[in-house]
């Protein structure tokens, strides 16, 4: 244990009203998907190394509390949200106010929807959903570049997250190499949706001519232990402390990005998967790290793993 | 088998519940619960009955439930052959919302003309329930309804003048939306636009009402003799003045084969009024009064209406089937046990009690110590205080525990098990500053006071609380741990109590109000003396209140804050009688008192201080200026004087 350790003066909740909160999220927000039992073997992690264990508790109960988790509906409403907020946009863009509907189909007629990444990532499963949500045409959708037909104009991506900015832009790298591979691509007009953006990722793929339709733009004060942080708005005494503590832990499961990928610091999730951008200590599995919200890591190598276990 | 797992108690508002659910969850109160009319009168009575009660007694339901939709729902659910037989009446349940009863008043239109045009609206929406009713007869072709040209051209003539302009019943029911959307359209614009209400016929009260209603019993012969239409208005407070006083008039002037039940909030009642300027309406002349809540949590039969309702919901969970707990009880537990709880609290701290008694001698407390049960340490230092010998009171303890014969055995016994259990309880709690639990069927019976809509939620937390701790064991074992049940209890209390303020009028003065008859109990609880065992209860005669008084105590008790008592009682030993409230026991895990109202004290309080009672300061508390008369042996606590 430290021995630097600073006591605030305002003290965070305690350690069973924290799990009471977490208890009425976990009914309404988490779907159930959230227990005791799970919180306490989470709770395992944390062996006082940087602070006392009981402080530390707190500290990881106070981020679990604050960790926002996008249940099925949630994710279905956004859905809803992205295509009403992308149909908005290109018609005000066209100024058609008054004949709406047939511009729309216009518009719609002149669009195809592809997957951002391979099928099997996240944006084939939020393309799925997108489609029907919006009850959009299956013939929108489509897996091939390299016919496409004259009069479409327009191709749009789907996807949940775009957090990164330059070398690390998974969706700009993405969209580059579909351009090279297909050169009428660079003529069309690139649309990306997506759920969550940050304001940083949104003008870097504005540079790359990738325009952003976002429901929710997260900038600094999203970001756990920036000093603006929402997070610790109220409990601001406790944000070097909590900082501390989940670089020390993020150091044990991801040494690269304690704090997320890219320095993300965030505290979200869906209820498929958990963003890597988001703090390890939630969804890292190295060093026999326990997690509270599981990651399902992309496996870009041909390897199958553990096969053994459906023979 | 955890994937068939779900809160058995998620879903209780009947508000919200489509017919099939009614059905499903519906647990007759008439088995269980004696409320001075039979489950046959609710329909045969031909004089109006008034059903009152809080926010969740079940009233709802229960005017649903009686409905013609769910009736013929439970007909064809249970195979009753209703083949050739009309039911031997139809109720209809009429719930306006209150945004739209508002909206009839004010934009400088007079009341005369809302009144008119409210009327005409009423008479529309009725005459709307009965064609529908008609509709779905004709449709029936289980149900040999004949309905004959003179029916059809007797309507038509009742809604337009016109034999002949409205030949059918879908015809009729498309008029009278038509009329309905005209007040709609009138309602919205009139806050806008300086526009008069225009239409091509007007209606009188009672000329649909009654007119529909005579048409069908003259002309379709099918109908039985003794035939009534229900007409079972519910949330009756949230109508205007004027708008009851025009239904109360109906009330009075019931006719024979209609009549009305109407479901409300205790003190519902804006006006007794009818629009004749010389007439009201009367208890017992006019209509028959039965509160809810009065005839719940005084029957017996209360906590076994609570039973069936929580183990049909149970029932309906699979895996629960499946491990056979189907009943409530297995998972709160039957009883509290008050031993074991002060044995918990207590530990080996024994000396702590005698410490609060300023009892000092070593060979009285060794005589006084009871290790099994602090209970009745508890209690061997009351008698202590009041005169009896350490050696007296370990003869009548040792007595009562071996079942051995001792002088004072039976005043010790009836003193423990009759009378002060439960207050022992309290001050264990109070000397320990612990808190007591509140947990088990038989205590969540007594905590929802009355209030079905409670019990459900006090379940419902208990279940959510125990699913988020260990889904698993919750479904393989039952028990819900008494830690748990009680933090339950406490959730609801505090969100109850915040829900006071939240309300429109009074909010505040009632949060206080609350919280300071709360205050006053708890340090009745919390009297080591044991003076007023339990004291959760007040007297005052309401009539003289100041009308703003009065008008919040009215509004404590249609928010179910505090609940008079059934009968006027002595406010204690020889006063006079007067009406008694508690305040609702669903708070008594915030202010740690009594869960169960006993009779004997009440705090007695005159006008003013009820309306102190209301401000943030509250009033002195008078137990603590009271002197206790010097002990004398063998004086009772009757005997101490204040």
């Amino acid at each position: 244990m430290s021995n630097n350790t600073r006591s605030p003066k305002l003290s965070l909740p305690s350690e069973a009203d924290l799990i009471n909160q977490i208890r009425l999220t976990s009914e309404i927000v988490w779907e159930k998907k959230l227990d005791k039992s799970h919180i306490t073997e989470w709770l395992t992690n944390f062996k006082g190394e940087v602070f006392k264990k009981s402080y530390e508790d707190q500290l990881a109960l106070w981020l679990l509390a604050n960790f926002v988790f996008y249940n099925e509906n949630e994710v279905k409403h956004l859905c809803k949200m992205l295509y009403s907020d992308f149909i908005h946009k290109l018609i005000v863009e066209q100024d058609v106010a008054n004949s709406i509907d047939i511009n729309y189909k216009k518009i719609l007629g002149r669009s195809r929807f592809y997957s951002l990444g391979q099928p099997g990532e996240s944006s084939s499963y939020i393309l799925y959903l997108f489609r029907q949500q919006n009850e959009i045409p299956l013939k929108k959708f489509i897996s091939r570049l390299d016919n496409l037909d004259q009069t479409v104009d327009t191709i749009i991506f789907v996807d949940d997250v775009t957090l990164s900015t330059g070398e690390k832009s998974q969706a700009a790298k993405y969209i580059r190499q579909l351009k090279e591979n297909n050169p009428s691509l660079k003529t069309k007009r690139i649309l990306l949706l997506t759920f969550i953006a940050t304001d940083d990722a949104i003008d870097y793929l504005q540079s790359e001519n990738i325009e952003v339709v976002t429901c929710i733009i997260l900038d600094k004060r999203h970001k756990c232990f920036e000093e603006d942080s929402m997070v610790f708005s109220y409990f601001n005494e406790h944000l070097e402390n909590a900082k501390k503590f989940a670089t020390h832990y993020g150091n044990i499961v991801k040494p690269a990005n304690p704090l997320g990928h890219n320095d993300g610091q965030f505290l979200f999730g869906f209820y498929y998967n958990t963003p890597d951008n988001t703090l390890p200590i939630f969804w890292a599995e190295e060093n026999n790290w326990i997690p509270i919200r599981k990651r399902y890591h992309k496996n870009y190598q041909n390897k199958l793993l553990n096969i053994g276990k459906y023979i | 088998m955890e994937n068939t797992y779900k809160n058995p108690f998620s879903e209780y508002n009947a508000n919200v519940m489509d017919n099939n659910m009614i059905l499903e969850y519906w647990s007759n109160p008439f088995s269980f619960v004696e409320f001075g009319l039979t489950e046959k009168e609710v329909f045969s009575d031909p004089n109006p009955i008034v059903f009152m009660g809080g926010r969740g007694t079940g009233k709802t339901m229960f005017l649903r439930y009686c409905s013609y939709d769910v009736q013929k729902k439970l007909l064809s659910r249970d195979h009753t052959d209703t083949t050739n037989k009309l039911l031997n009446g139809a109720g209809f349940y009429i719930r306006i919302d209150g945004p739209i009863l508002r909206s009839f008043e004010g934009f400088g239109v007079s009341d005369e003309k809302w009144l008119v045009i409210f009327t005409h609206y009423f008479e529309l929406y009725i005459a709307r329930a009965y064609l529908a009713y008609f509709h779905s007869l004709e449709k029936d072709t289980k149900i040999d309804v004949k309905f004959t040209k003179k029916f059809f051209e007797d309507c038509s003539a009742l809604l337009t003048g016109s034999i002949t302009s409205l030949p059918d019943l879908s015809e009729m029911i498309s008029f009278v939306d038509s009329k309905i959307t005209e007040i709609n359209l009138f309602r919205s614009q009139i806050p806008l636009k300086n526009i008069e209400f225009e239409s091509e016929f007007i209606y009188n009260s009672q000329y649909l009402i009654f007119g529909i209603a005579d048409v069908f019993k003259k002309n379709i012969l099918e109908v039985p003799e003794d035939f009534k239409f229900v007409l079972m208005i519910d949330e009756y407070e949230n109508f205007l003045e004027l708008q009851q006083r025009l239904i109360n008039t109906l009330l009075k002037f019931v006719k024979p084969g209609i009549t009305f039940r109407l479901g409300m909030r205790l003190e519902g009642f804006r006006t007794y009024d009818t629009i004749s300027t010389d007439d009201f309406i009367k208890e017992g002349r006019d209509y028959r009064n039965i509160i809810f809540e009065e005839y719940l949590i005084k029957s017996s039969g209360y906590s076994k209406y609570l039973r069936d309702i929580a183990n049909k919901r149970l029932s309906k969970i699979e895996c629960f089937v499946q491990n056979n707990l189907t009943d409530i009880a297995d998972f709160l537990g039957e009883k509290e046990d008050l031993v074991l709880e002060a044995i918990e609290i207590v530990g080996i701290k024994h000396e702590k009690i005698f410490s609060h008694y300023s009892i000092d001698n070593k060979d009285d407390k060794k005589l006084l110590t009871c290790i099994e049960n602090p209970l009745l340490q508890v209690l061997n230092c009351l008698w202590f205080k009041r005169g009896k010998t350490s050696k007296e009171i370990n003869s009548a303890m040792k007595a009562y525990l071996i079942g051995a014969a001792d002088p004072n055995l039976s005043k010790y016994k009836m003193d423990y098990v009759d009378k002060y259990k439960l207050s022992l309880m309290f001050i264990i709690a109070t000397i320990y500053k612990k808190d007591k639990s509140y947990y088990s069927f038989n205590t969540f019976s007594y905590l929802s006071s009355g209030i079905v809509g409670h019990f459900i939620e006090l379940c419902r937390r208990c279940f959510q609380y125990a699913e988020f701790e260990n889904k698993k064991t919750l479904i393989e074992s039952g028990n819900i741990p008494k830690h748990l049940q009680s933090n339950a209890s406490r959730d609801l209390a505090e969100t109850e109590l915040q829900q006071i303020r939240r309300i429109e009028k009074f909010g505040n003065k009632l949060y206080f109000f609350a919280l300071n008859l709360g205050d006053t109990f708890k340090r009745y609880h919390r009297d080591i003396l044991i003076r007023y065992p339990e004291t959760n209860q007040f007297s005052v005669d309401k009539t003289l209140l100041t009308t703003s008084t009065k008008d919040a105590f009215e509004a404590a008790q249609r928010w179910s804050i505090i609940q008079r008592k059934q009968k006027t009682q002595q406010q204690s030993i020889g006063k006079k009688k007067n009406d008694i409230f508690i305040l609702n026991r669903v708070f008594a895990p915030i202010f740690q008192f009594s869960y169960r109202t006993r009779g004997g004290f009440s705090e007695e309080y005159n006008s003013s201080e009820i309306t102190a009672l209301m401000e943030k300061e509250g009033i002195e508390f008078r137990l603590e200026k009271t002197r206790v008369k010097q002990i004398t042996k063998n004086n009772s606590q009757t005997e101490l004087g204040f």
